[in-house]
């Protein structure tokens, strides 16, 4: 993992500081509201519907042990006792008071966290594969770079007052688990004829309102010139980048309305200029200091299969089920990665209490060599597992409710606070999630019906990324009632797309019989159980689609 | 209005025209950008000149005549709007100009190391009580920053620049 150095500590500390004074203006009266809004939001500070909301930064999602108690000990202190973790790795806090945020943002600058640019106009917090380091498909680890683009935005001179928020997110494997069409800017890590490493890079994803899918804008990037042409990129748009509406200031807008070719011009010119090349240099002595830290975990040399691990799977059902869903191939023989739900059946999607995360720091320390991960699905990760100790994780696990088998699986369903807690949300989303995870609550059925991704939002701006799920939930506000808009067939994966609307939509009594009968039409209609129902809802029509959703009851 | 350089007010005698009114027979001043294409020929060349820029015209549009100026005015129009940050950025790394680069607009304090790491090294600040307050008694110094900072030579030390000077002492 990433450690700060004296200047990173530095760094943080000063920026405390000032926002410390920040905050010390607003709240004598030298800071208006207005003034103060761009400036807390670069701070991760929201006014929400019942109190301020307070999002800390989880650099592409890893925590240490460490910090992960200090998270705990900040929900218990400051919040009700708990936290939720978001789409995009971080963590929120919805109950914080204003007067207790610099004392907060203290508490986390001594584990080397901060809420920099989490909200706001600017280059936010850059997620990556949870897997990253890990996976068995991965070609290159994307966590240096990460770091490396990190350090780069932080309160960067030029970019920080964008025309609207800005996402990076990396994928070193060819499985993006990373939504990388989904962002700003996607950066794929791969090879090229002559074995050299690169990006490809994507611009212009992005959710909310007017989804689509980021473009590939060079198809092979050598990786030295990642910095400077991102700033060519990034200086594209702060120049040309709509900001008289902000529905229509994101750089997927000036992507559309210039036409690809016509933005790729641009940026190929004002990279051509060359006047970056400082940043190249950087890259260099920079970057080897910062893959140090990234180095591989002291694995022991295990076999791959350890007889003990295999006859508990055979003997114990449940533990067999936890198994096959949340356990994933590792690289290194004999070790597996091990996904941790924060998806209890009728839970919040993401929601985990003090007690759990300090229970998650003890078994990342026993069993995990320190590392947590955070997914954009919501879920938790331990990265490094010895097969063998994998009964006995699950054990722990299971204890602290943290062991639901459903990763990937219908109950496994994103969903951003909504209606709850946002001042922006039209509909709730979270008793969406509790009634859909409840309806589907069988182990075994869950396990026929295999990986089906439902995302749920509580408004357009689509935190809960449903225009990418296997089937996506819109909540809406139809005079004065919520009503779920219902779409099927997106994907945030490497093969992503934005999923299609069928028809009207339902109430919210009515969605867990309508996902019921889209579930029925897919066990009746798909070729046989190798075939996945996001594979389905691409082979039959829209009509078939439609039929299944509306079927009489 | 209050105008600040190098970390005190000062006198302004620069004379911003308005596109609308008759240039002043004498004294420095600073014209919009349109007008110092169409008439900028026609001014003495001795006299000191200045041009300012929306925040939506294209810094490019300088170059012919950066060897005349002696200022550059960006405008700041509310102070989210960050595009004068790459204009600022751009006449000094790229086009080399070496004159006044001056903010205008809503100049808050908040945006001022933001400001000074791209270039600017004036400030023109509203005549209002509780904005110059601000300017006055806020604490904003961050004096390190993660980017290479050529733009200003006495800005914040560059980290990375602090890593490789550590790195030299310790070898």
């Amino acid at each position: 993992m990433y450690r700060y150095d004296e200047f990173d500590h530095r760094f943080v500390r000063e920026r405390t500081a000032q926002f410390a004074d920040q905050v010390r203006r607003r709240l004598d009266g030298t800071l208006t509201e207005d003034e103060f809004k761009p400036l807390r939001l670069m701070n991760g500070l929201y006014l929400q519907l019942h109190a301020y909301m307070l999002r800390i930064a989880i650099p592409y999602g890893t925590l240490s042990a460490r910090q992960m108690r200090r998270l705990a000990d900040i929900a218990e202190r400051y919040d009700r006792g708990y936290g939720h973790f978001t789409t995009r790795q971080n963590i929120q806090f919805h109950w914080a008071q204003l007067k207790d945020v610099p004392e907060i943002l203290e508490k986390l600058a001594e584990v080397e966290m901060h809420a920099i640019q989490t909200s706001g106009n600017c280059i936010r917090n850059v997620t990556t594969d949870q897997w990253a380091g890990a996976a068995a498909d991965e070609i290159m680890d994307p966590r240096p770079w990460c770091e490396l683009l990190r350090q780069w935005s932080s309160l960067h001179p030029e970019f920080s007052f964008l025309p609207r928020k800005f996402k990076f997110a990396v994928t070193g494997a060819p499985n993006d688990r990373a939504v990388c069409r989904g962002h700003d800017i996607g950066l794929r890590m791969h090879t090229n004829e002559a074995g050299e490493p690169g990006f490809e890079v994507m611009v212009g994803g992005g959710l909310g309102r007017t989804p689509m899918l980021g473009k590939t804008v060079r198809d092979f990037l050598p990786v030295g010139e990642l910095l400077p042409y991102v700033t060519a990129i990034m200086r594209v748009y702060n120049r040309f980048g709509r900001r008289d509406n902000k529905f229509k200031a994101r750089v997927k807008i000036l992507v559309h309305d210039l036409g690809l070719d016509a933005f790729k011009t641009e940026v190929e010119a004002e990279y051509a200029k060359g006047d970056h090349e400082h940043e190249v240099e950087v890259s260099g002595d920079e970057l080897q200091r910062i893959r140090a830290y990234f180095a591989p975990p002291a694995y022991e040399d295990l076999p791959e299969r350890d007889p003990e691990h295999d006859r508990r799977v055979f003997q114990d059902k449940d533990f067999a089920q936890w198994v096959r869903a949340n356990v994933a191939k590792h690289k290194v023989q004999g070790y597996a990665i091990v996904n941790v739900s924060l998806k209890p059946i009728g839970g919040i999607p993401g929601d985990a209490s003090a007690e759990q995360m300090r229970a998650v720091a003890d078994l990342a320390e026993r069993y995990g060599k320190g590392e947590i991960r955070v997914t954009h699905e919501q879920n938790l990760v331990l990265p490094h597992v010895r097969r063998q100790d994998l009964h006995a994780l699950w054990q722990a696990l299971e204890r602290h409710d943290l062991a639901t088998p459903n990763l990937g699986l219908v109950t496994d369903i994103i969903a951003c606070p909504g209606l709850d807690y946002c001042a922006l949300a039209t509909a709730r989303s979270i008793p969406v999630a509790q009634a859909i995870s409840r309806r589907f609550e069988g182990v075994a059925r869950q396990d026929e019906i295999g990986e089906l991704k439902i995302k749920i939002s509580g408004c357009i701006n689509a935190c809960g990324h449903h225009h990418v799920g296997h089937i996506g939930i819109l909540g809406l506000d139809k005079q004065g009632k919520e009503f779920y808009q219902i779409t099927v067939g997106g994907s945030g994966a490497e093969d992503a797309a934005i999923g299609r609307i069928l028809g009207p939509g339902f109430a919210a009594e009515e969605v867990p019989d309508a996902i019921e009968r889209l579930v029925q039409g897919y066990l009746k209609g798909r070729n046989d159980r190798t075939e996945p129902f996001l594979a389905w809802t691409r082979r039959v029509g829209q009509q078939e689609l439609k039929e299944a959703l509306y079927a009489a009851a | 209005m209050p105008l600040l350089k190098k970390g005190v007010f000062v006198e302004d005698a620069w004379i911003f025209v308005a596109d609308d009114v008759p240039i002043p027979s004498k004294g420095p001043i600073v014209v919009g950008l349109d007008r110092l294409e169409a008439e900028g020929d026609a001014i003495a060349p001795a006299r000191r000149l200045g041009v300012r820029l929306k925040a939506g015209e294209r810094v490019e549009r300088l170059a012919p005549h950066l060897q005349r100026l002696d200022l550059v005015a960006l405008e700041f129009p509310v102070f989210s709007d960050g595009r004068a940050f790459s204009a600022a950025a751009m006449l000094r790394k790229r086009m080399g100009f070496a004159g006044e680069i001056r903010a205008t607009g809503q100049v808050r304090v908040d945006l001022h190391p933001f400001m000074r790491r791209t270039g600017f090294d004036a400030f023109q600040i509203e005549d209002d009580a509780r904005v110059l307050r601000s300017w006055r008694d806020a604490d904003i110094a961050v004096d390190l920053a993660y980017q290479p900072d050529d733009a200003t030579r006495d800005g914040p030390l560059p980290v990375w620049e602090a890593r490789r000077r550590h790195r030299r002492e310790a070898a």
